[in-house]
This record gives structure tokens, sequence and C-alpha cells, in this order.
């Protein structure tokens, strides 16, 4: 499939992480308010921005938060193969699904975090244990990128479950997929700090091709003929809009901040604003 | 009368065509892979049916057209192509003896059906000649009148058989037929004078009719000499008839004689009605690629 693309999209992700990200901040999710262990006084030197005005205020002296120095990070990346992720204007969305597995996996493991990687359907298609072993983006990247969605249908419910029995400690998770589906519900993930990272095209949310033509739906193999009009591409885009506004409502509600990407957009730009914005 | 029938039934098969069409060899597109598919059919569903139907629809017309509708008149011929006839019939009070009217009448009423091709009028006459009903098409009307009339319609007592040769002459007036024809029937002798017997032939001659006279009864009951002179000089021809048979004889003698051709050159009048579901098709062709096109950008 597009296991030839897979050195490409490592090269290209590496010289993003180890160009881009220069000096003290090496990590796309580097930084504060995750692994928060304790609370101690103030002592001079301190960073003030780590004061806890909670506690200072009812203890009247001034207390900071401390995070880990070492901390490990549990990162999950999750790759939702689904028979529409089999499309793309500009590029294929599972191309560019792999790149941003690469440049997240890349990240996490230059920041010596523990990932561990999972590509779901209506099964577990492939699970790679947690590691900090770079060596294994040999293995997950071309196993995202080599899988045929063609015939697959993400179960979502299923790969709820799934990610809830493999992250028994508090992770951090990426959920890459393009969350077509009316019943997606993350809520029992809601312990974990979820990114819900949603890969469209640009031509399947504004099928602007005005004429009679076949569609092919890759999953039941089925050609509908389509007349297709701006009228009826208008009402398409509005249910569209609809159930992704109840999407974003959902995450919203769970407080995980989704992250749209198009095909034409560059993944790791995106990606880098969500972080900045931590 | 008009009946209305299709001309070529046969073209309704191209309704079950278009439909088997439809069915087993959908329009060839080119096809792209697409995510949402399902969808956007499902959401095309209501409009694509509404195109379906019209489409449907103009098939159906153009059926409908194709097989060419049509209105089947009577013939109805042209007025210098047939025979025109004019029967002159004795209403007077002798014609009730022996009840001769009403056997004239039934055989008249045979002689009319037969003459289908042709212009007929009805005179009668008794005190006084009258035209009942003048050239017409209408056999209908010229029947269901004369089973209606009987005897002493125009009196009892006299027989005014000059003036009703005369009158019935006048009816071909302006007429163009090659063929007029009058057929005189009488149990009498003129007794009303009020047109002289030449003056009667004269007209006769004048508008080129030729007389058939039929004499009923027994020999002295009319003026066999006078019969056979109106006859002779209009270049027709004098029968006797003194029974049912012989009348019939006459009657089928003369139908014979005087049979036209016109069968030959059937002349049916056919009125077309294909044009209007066809323009119809044709408009709904119009707005039916007027919806398709509308949309797409040029």
């Amino acid at each position: 499939m597009l296991e030839h693309k897979s050195q490409e999209i490592l090269i290209k992700s590496r010289r993003n992480i180890f160009t881009n990200i220069a000096g003290g901040n090496p990590s796309l999710f580097s930084g504060t308010g995750l692994d928060f262990s304790e609370l101690r006084e103030y002592n001079i030197g301190d960073d003030i921005r780590s004061i806890n005005w909670k506690v200072t205020a009812s203890q009247q002296t001034p207390y900071v938060n401390v995070f880990n120095e070492e901390r490990e990070l549990n990162i999950l990346c999750v790759f939702v193969l689904n028979s529409t992720i089999y499309f793309g204007t500009k590029r294929f969305k599972q191309e560019v699904m792999s790149e941003i597995l690469s440049l997240i996996s890349y990240s996490t493991l230059k920041n010596n975090d523990r990932l561990s990687t999972m590509i779901f359907s209506n099964k577990e298609e492939f699970y790679h244990p947690p590691t900090r072993s770079r060596g294994s983006l040999n293995i997950t990247i071309p196993a995202s990128l080599s899988l045929d969605p063609r015939d697959k249908k993400c179960d979502y419910k299923a790969m709820v479950e799934q990610i809830r029995k493999r992250s028994k400690k508090r992770s951090l998770i990426f959920i890459i997929g393009d969350f077509y589906g009316e019943d997606i519900d993350l809520s029992a993930l809601a312990r974990n700090e979820v990114y819900p990272i949603i890969v469209r095209d640009h031509f399947e949310q504004k099928p602007s091709l005005y004429t009679e033509i076949g569609l092919l739906d890759t999953y039941n193999n089925k050609v509908s003929n389509v007349n297709i009009t701006p009228s009826l591409v208008l009402k398409y885009e509005k249910v569209l809009q609809s159930r992704d506004a109840k999407l974003h409502e959902h995450f919203i509600s769970y407080g995980m901040r989704a992250v749209k990407i198009y095909t034409d957009e560059e993944p790791f730009v995106k990606l880098s604003a969500l972080f900045r914005r931590q | 009368m008009a009946e209305w029938s299709f001309e070529y039934p046969i073209a309704f098969v191209v309704i079950l065509l278009f439909l088997l069409l439809e069915r087993f060899a959908p329009a060839r597109v080119n096809s792209i892979v697409f995510p949402q598919a399902e969808l956007l059919k499902s959401l095309s569903k209501a409009s694509s049916n509404w195109l379906w139907l019209l489409r449907l629809l103009i098939f159906m017309l153009l059926a409908v057209a194709l097989s060419s509708p049509i209105k089947q008149n009577d013939m109805v011929l042209e007025s210098d192509k047939g025979y025109e006839i004019s029967l002159i019939l004795d209403a007077s009070g002798s014609m009730e003896q022996a009840d001769k009217f009403a056997i004239v009448k039934d055989i008249v009423l045979d002689f009319i059906d037969k003459r289908e091709h042709d212009k007929l009028a009805l005179t009668l006459f008794a005190d006084f000649a009258y035209v009942a009903v003048p050239l017409t098409f209408d056999k209908r009307s010229i029947k269901m009148l004369l089973e209606r009339v009987d005897v002493g319609v125009a009196g009892v007592q006299r027989t005014a058989l000059y003036e009703a040769l005369f009158m019935s002459s006048k009816l071909f007036k302006g007429s163009h037929s090659k063929h007029k024809i009058a057929i005189l029937l009488t149990d009498g002798i003129d007794n009303t004078s009020k047109v002289p017997l030449s003056v009667a032939i004269d007209s006769a001659k004048k508008h080129g009719i030729t007389l058939y006279v039929i004499g009923v009864g027994s020999r002295g009951d009319y003026d066999a000499r006078v019969l056979r002179r109106i006859a002779k000089e209009t270049g027709g021809e004098f029968y006797e008839a003194n029974s049912v048979k012989k009348l019939e004889q006459i009657y089928a003698e003369i139908d014979s004689l005087e049979k036209s051709d016109i069968e030959i050159k059937k002349y049916m009048q056919i009125d077309y009605f294909y044009q209007y579901p066809l323009a119809l098709a044709i408009l709904m062709l119009v707005i039916y690629v007027w919806l398709r096109r509308r949309n797409y950008a040029v």
C-alpha cells in the first residue's frame, strides 16, 4: 500500500522535530501541567509561576507545585483504521495520519517518554508495547502504512474498551482518525489526557464535483450513482457540520482538545500550534 | 360514432424497455472512491427520485405519441363523389290500404341502409308535398323520421305527385354531384294540379336527375302512361309493383343499377393526436434537461 512512504515520513518527521524545535524545549509537549507530584514551601529561586495560589492563600505562606523532575509520561498513540481513510485528494488520509503518528512518536521518544502504539479497526490490528527505543518507529510506521483499511470499519466502543485495557496508568492518549461516525463516545477515557486528532480532506467535506458520478464505497465495494448538485452538496455539508459540532461538543465536555488536520496541511505546524497552547 | 384507438399499440413496449434498461443497464459514469458515499447517496435520494419519475413520464408520453392515438370518424365523403338520392314517397290515404305504407317503409329503410356512402333526402306527398329531410349523410335522422311518419302527415285526400317531383328536384339546386337520382313511389294519380307535369319534368331534367318511378298497387291505381313518361324523359326506369316481393326486387335493382364505386376509394377520416403527447414530452424533456443542467458549472 503505502509502505514506500514510511522512510520519507520518518525522515521528514525527524527533520521537523530536530530542527524546528531547538533549545531547551525540545519536545512538542514538554512543560507544565502534567506530572504533578507534591506541594512544598516556596524557596528563593523558585519559579513564581509555579506558586499554588489557592494553597498559599489558605496557609498564609507561599507554596509551589512540584512536578516530577524525571517525569515518565506514558503516551499511547491510537491509529484508527477505517475504510474512509482510504481517500485523499492531495495526499492520502492514511499517509497524513502516519505522518502525525511519526511526529508524535519521534517527539515522545526524543523526550525519553514511554510510547506505545495501537492500530485499531473493529479489533486490535497491531500493538506495540511501551518502549523508549527509537527503533520501534521502523515497526510502527510501516505497520500503520501497510494495513489496508478498505474493508475495515472502526468500532469506537470496542476501541475505547481496548484502550482502557492497555493504559492502566494515567496516560496521554492521541487518537488519530477521521472520526466519521455518529456514536463516538470517548467519555470512558476522560481520566487520561486525550487528544483526538481529526484528519480530513477538503474534498470529502465539500464534494463540489457537479456531475453525475459513481461513488465507490470501499467498505462494501458498492458503487452508487449520485447526481451531485450544489444543493445536494449544501445539504451534505450541513449534515457533516452538525455531526462534527456534536462531536466537538462531546470533546469539549470531557476536556479533550481536538485538532482537525486537513490532508493539504502540514501536520507538524498544526501539532506544534496545539501543544504550544498548553 | 368517433372511436379512439392506437395505430401502433406495439409502441408501448418502449415503456417496458425503458424500465428494463433502467434496472439492468444503469448509465455508465466514471466512479471515484468516496468515504461518505452512503450518506451522499441517501441525501440525494429524494431529488433523484423526482428526476426518475420525470424521466419515466417522458418515456410514457413518447410511447403514447409513438403509438399514435387516433380518432376514427365515420366515412365522410366529398359531396361530388357520391350519389345523391332523393326518396319521394306517397303518403296519401290510399297508401294505408293493405298496409302498403308500412311495407314501403320497411323496404325503403332497408334501401337506406344499403346506400351507406350516399347522400339521401326524403320527400313526402299527399295533399301537398313537403321535404322531410333535405340531402344529407345523416342516415340516422332520415331513418328516425321515416320510422315515425305515417299516412296522413300531409293530408289524406289528394296526391300532389307533380309538386313533390318539383320540390324534390329543387333539392338538387347547387349540387355538384354527378349522380343525382330520385326514386318516386306512388299509388295514385296527381289530382292537385298545383304544378303542371311538364314543369315538374323540366325541373328534374334541368338538374340532371335520373328518375326511377315505381307504381304500386294494381294497374288502374296509377297512371302508368304518365309515370313511364316521367321515367323516360329523365333517363330512368318505370317499374310496376303489385306485390311486396316485386317491390323489394325493384329497390334491389335500383340499388344494383346505381351502384356507387365509392367503396373502392374508401375515405376514412382519421384525426391524429400524437402531437399533443409529443409536445408535452418535449416540454418535459426541456424541463428535465434544465433541472439536470442548471446546477452545473458551464
